[in-house]
């Protein structure tokens, strides 16, 4: 398997989305450019133009007609996805940290950083009607954070939205009265990755106390614990498999002192239900920042701090391989 | 239902030569800046090729030829994706040509397996046969490498010559012990240690005294100096604690020396701390054995 390289940001990645179909990639940076790609190819098709900062994360609703970007230049957007034209922009008193559509696509959460005297707090607009108004002015906004919310996810039942923070915990919110039903701490240090399993059953959180967890969607429960020796940045479920890929790697601070075989820049595969390492992939020279498998199953993106995007495709022995 | 084209997959040969010409013809200045066009044709074989002149930093007129293998692979998709794979580029990339940019999109130069951790899946095993054969491929060259550099440096023919100069040597060392002493007189310098009236390295106050050390393993790695500090400190005065580690990691290997100044204190450290549970491992104390090659030399 040879991987497809994008090198169109010229900053560390800070997130990368597949859409429903999995034949667009979109990835966000610390420039200011979020960009959409082919991933059959790896074919540049456009970059999102209006950022003034790094931008935090991205999302894309369910019939990749819309997208929606959080940036730390205080701000959210609202884009149409085929020609990067800008709808909305919401403005916010500290940087966004995280975005997500809800599951029918009719409302955006964007969520605040605690940083500038602001509390971390989640807001709810509505984007379904073309007036910008309406629009402008949050539905609800989700209080009660203790710190910075790092990912923000809407389970596909509708009624319910996950949050992570940097203090590690892990938090349902009911979209209907806007009130935390359950709040759980999971790890001993900052969350920054949630992603949910295609049921949408489990979700699995990756954080920097070096471990990964598979929670159980409905009691919050820690079902699986998967251990390294480095801070996880980033975790994903396969769609297909009972497989778990971790991506991450020392923190960016200490990449320049030590040698480059301490820094582990490897995706990690783990075995869902064993809990054991399967093996490893190799190829940034940077700590992965975010991973996601394609909705397929049959390819995986990964995002790393030296600034490139690796589009990896299975082999067929990765199919045809027991793992049992 | 629709058909999506790839990257053409196999860039067969890439040649790139500069067009040489002749000095009568630059004086034709309006000529100079003009690229001759882009071509572009399939051949018989169904392999495309591609001419591409462009000027190169010195301004010499530059013909570069690429010839592609191009497969077509024919894919069912939804009838959303297919729509949308006649988007137009927009944002930075809005003026450039359809298919994968070349400094954006690249194709990994390094063939990318997952390297599975247990040896699992067939071609594990089979990648790590092949190394280890040609590891010790790599080690035969190495000696062959090392036996013909004696040999030059020996000023003889071949292996078994050397050897038997050696052999000759040893013999000549064992009837002359006294070439050292006499060495002074010969004009040759003699390094301050091996002179005559030296003092041996037995006595000197450099040598360690390696036998109030004592050598503990299965540490865990990230155990630190000041926790061996307070571990020990309890039995003795300690001279002086080294914990090994991994030149590139910085991560500590396992084990450690603690030096006692008393000997009989090295004694009760390891009756007590041989088999003490410490960090979740079962300590292993024992002597420290000198090392022998470091003797040797000094």
């Amino acid at each position: 398997m040879r991987p497809l390289i994008l090198k169109g940001h010229e900053r560390p990645l800070t997130m990368v989305k597949y859409n429903s179909e999995g034949d667009l990639l979109f990835s966000t940076a610390k420039d200011s450019t979020p960009t959409v790609w082919w991933t059959s190819n790896g074919e540049r098709i456009g970059t999102y133009r209006g950022h003034n900062g790094a931008v935090w994360a991205i999302d894309v609703n369910q019939d990749s007609t819309r997208v929606v970007t959080g940036s730390a230049d205080n701000s959210a957007k609202f884009w149409k996805a085929e020609n990067g034209e800008c709808i909305f922009t919401w403005p916010h008193k500290s940087p966004v940290r995280c975005v997500c559509f809800s599951s029918d696509g009719r409302f955006v959460f964007a969520a605040t950083a605690m940083l500038m005297g602001q509390s971390s707090e989640i807001y709810q607009y509505r984007v379904d009607k073309e007036s910008s108004e309406e629009a402008t002015v949050p539905v609800r906004t989700f209080v009660g954070h203790s710190a910075t919310v790092t990912r923000v996810v809407c389970h596909p039942s509708g009624t319910t939205l996950i949050s992570t923070g940097e203090d590690g915990t892990v938090r349902k919110w009911d979209i209907e009265t806007g009130q935390n039903t359950e709040t759980v701490t999971a790890h001993q240090k900052s969350v920054n990755d949630l992603q949910l399993s295609k049921s949408g059953g489990q979700l699995i959180t990756a954080s920097s106390d070096f471990s990964a967890k598979i929670l159980d969607f409905r009691s919050l429960k820690v079902l699986k614990t998967f251990l390294t020796d480095r801070p996880v940045n980033s975790a994903a479920i396969s769609p297909i498999l009972p497989h778990v890929l971790l991506g991450g790697g020392q923190e960016a601070s200490q990449v320049t002192t030590t040698g480059d075989r301490a820094g582990r820049f490897e995706a990690r595969l783990f075995h869902l239900i064993y809990e054991e390492e399967i093996g490893i992939i190799r190829g940034h020279f940077g700590p992965i920042n975010t991973v996601a498998f394609s909705p397929n199953g049959r390819q995986f993106a990964s995002g790393a701090e030296e600034g490139f995007i690796r589009l990896h495709n299975f082999d067929e022995d990765y199919f045809q391989t027991n793992y049992n | 239902m629709a058909t999506s084209s790839l990257l053409p997959n196999n860039s067969n040969a890439t040649t790139t030569k500069p067009v040489v010409r002749e000095w009568a013809d630059e004086d034709d200045s309006s000529n100079n800046n003009k690229l001759p066009p882009r071509e572009e044709w399939y051949d018989e074989e169904g392999l495309k090729h591609v001419v591409e002149y462009h000027f190169n930093d010195d301004n010499k007129l530059v013909k570069t030829t690429k010839v592609f293998r191009v497969k077509k692979q024919t894919r069912q998709v939804s009838k959303t994706v297919a729509e949308r794979r006649h988007w137009k580029k927009f944002g930075d990339c809005q003026k450039a040509p359809p298919g994968p940019e070349p400094g954006v999109t690249a194709v990994s130069l390094d063939d990318i397996s997952i390297e599975y951790k247990h040896g699992e899946g067939s071609e594990g095993e089979e990648d790590l046969k092949a190394k280890e054969q040609k590891d010790i491929q790599k080690m035969l060259a190495m000696q062959r490498f090392k036996r013909r550099l004696e040999e030059r440096r020996a000023g003889v023919a071949n292996w078994a010559q050397l050897m038997a100069l050696k052999a000759g040597a040893q013999r000549d060392e064992l009837e002359a012990p006294a070439t050292n002493t006499n060495a002074a007189n010969t004009g040759k310098y003699v390094p301050p240690h091996l002179r005559a009236g030296a003092k041996t390295s037995s006595d000197s106050s450099y040598t360690r005294d390696d036998s109030a050390t004592v050598r503990v393993s299965n540490l865990s790695p990230n155990t630190t100096e000041s926790d061996l500090q307070e571990l020990f400190r309890p039995f003795g005065n300690i001279r002086r604690i080294f914990i090994s580690k991994d030149r590139h990691t910085g991560e500590g290997k396992g084990f450690a020396f603690v030096a006692f100044s008393n000997k009989e204190d090295a004694r009760k450290c390891i009756e007590k701390l041989d088999g003490y549970g410490y960090d979740h491992l079962i300590l292993r104390c024992e002597w420290a054995k000198p090392s022998e090659n470091k003797r040797g030399q000094k």
